[in-house]
């Protein structure tokens, strides 16, 4: 198997070699992917060239390296035929070495607009669906436990204005239960800061809440809580 | 699926494939490269569409070539020429390898060398005999 270091080094051979190379890859690549893509939505050739307007000809020649010579029209029609897009532009050596190194099959496999547009449609569906979801629980959430959120929990409504800001909510949610249940002596900086920084600040208002906090200032101004604290802050 | 992979039958302290190689143009070094690079990537080569390789029958049943047409640009005349390669070896479909025995291209009716296909008879047998050695085609 060639290593791209190796093609690497053909092609800093000679220019001859270089501009050889260039010319196999459009009279290969391109021969390969349109075969690839025949295989791959189950067209024939009769089928591509009555989308593409071509005859079944062309696109047999086409569809074969060792013969024709593609013109920008007939690609511009096999693409219309597959309904995907062309692009063909000047690129750097190391992209055409690659692009030889990765080629297979499955790399040059591509989507007929109507499939990725199908497919597009219906992951927006979903995402929206599941944010209408979010935005229903978020509205009235789950007593988990119905003292502690009596506290907590302020009576405002809460909204979300984006589906990052409801996972935040829910994974917030998620710590300050963790937080409540667990000894004070255990507490730390990094604790504290990732409680703050994924919490709502509404609901940082609980009594239970309060009184950790309060508690883990003097436990840390004692010095006991946190040794990091200078000295002089201790004083002070 | 794993790519095709390429092997040369070298013996007597020779790689046989890659002595064919050196010898040619540039123009034809990087178009066969470029052309095994595009075989290694292609899964199905029995697809009957498939054109750039045969299982030969006949005495020379046993080998298979493949059936390179390369296009090749001439400065000189500022256009291209076509040149017709049918290096041949042995396939093997289960190991998805193609061993290189010998390097041939055709012109008209002849072949380059015109031994080609004797010599790779001789040593698919040499190689079966155990004599000889693979490596890698690079």
């Amino acid at each position: 198997m060639t290593t791209f270091n190796e093609l690497w080094g053909k092609l800093a051979e000679s220019k001859e070699y270089r501009e050889e190379f260039v010319t196999a890859q459009v009279k290969r690549g391109i021969p390969f992917q349109i075969a690839t893509l025949l295989k791959d939505l189950e067209i024939s050739q009769a089928q591509l060239a009555e989308r593409s307007g071509l005859t079944q000809g062309v696109i047999s020649r086409a569809a074969n390296p060792n013969y024709g010579n593609l013109t920008l029209n007939t690609l511009i029609r096999i693409a219309a035929g597959f309904d995907v897009a062309f692009v063909g532009k000047f690129v750097p050596f190391s992209e055409l070495g690659r692009w030889f190194i990765d080629l297979s099959e499955e790399s040059v496999k591509v989507k007929p607009f109507l499939q990725e547009d199908r497919e597009r449609r219906s992951l927006s569906e979903s995402k929206a669906s599941f944010e209408a979801e979010l935005a229903a629980h978020a509205a009235v959430p789950a007593p988990l436990d119905a003292d502690y959120y009596a506290n907590s929990i302020s009576e405002k409504p809460v909204k979300w204005n984006s589906l990052a800001e409801a996972l935040n909510y829910y994974q917030g949610l998620h710590i300050h239960h963790w937080f409540r249940d667990m000894p004070l002596g255990g507490m730390s900086n990094s604790i504290e800061s990732s409680f703050n920084g994924g919490y709502p600040s509404n609901l940082v208002n609980g009594d239970v809440f309060r009184k950790h906090q309060e508690k883990s200032k003097v436990r840390r101004y004692m010095g006991k809580a946190d040794s990091n604290i200078p000295k002089e802050a201790l004083r002070a | 699926m794993d790519s095709w992979r390429f092997l040369d039958y070298c013996s007597d302290g020779r790689n046989h494939i890659h002595d064919w190689y050196v010898v040619q143009d540039v123009r034809v070094r990087a178009a066969f490269d470029a052309a095994l690079l595009a075989l290694a990537a292609r899964e199905d080569w029995e697809d009957p569409k498939f054109e750039q390789f045969k299982v030969l029958t006949g005495p020379h049943s046993g080998l298979s070539e493949l059936r390179l047409n390369l296009e090749l640009f001439n400065p000189k005349l500022r256009k291209f020429q076509k040149r017709r390669f049918r290096p041949a070896g042995i396939w093997n479909k289960e190991d998805r390898v193609f061993i290189f025995l010998v390097g041939c291209e055709k012109s008209g009716r002849m072949y380059i060398p015109a031994n080609a296909f004797d010599m790779a008879l001789k040593r698919k047998a040499d190689l079966e005999a155990g004599i000889g050695a693979l490596c890698d085609h690079v």
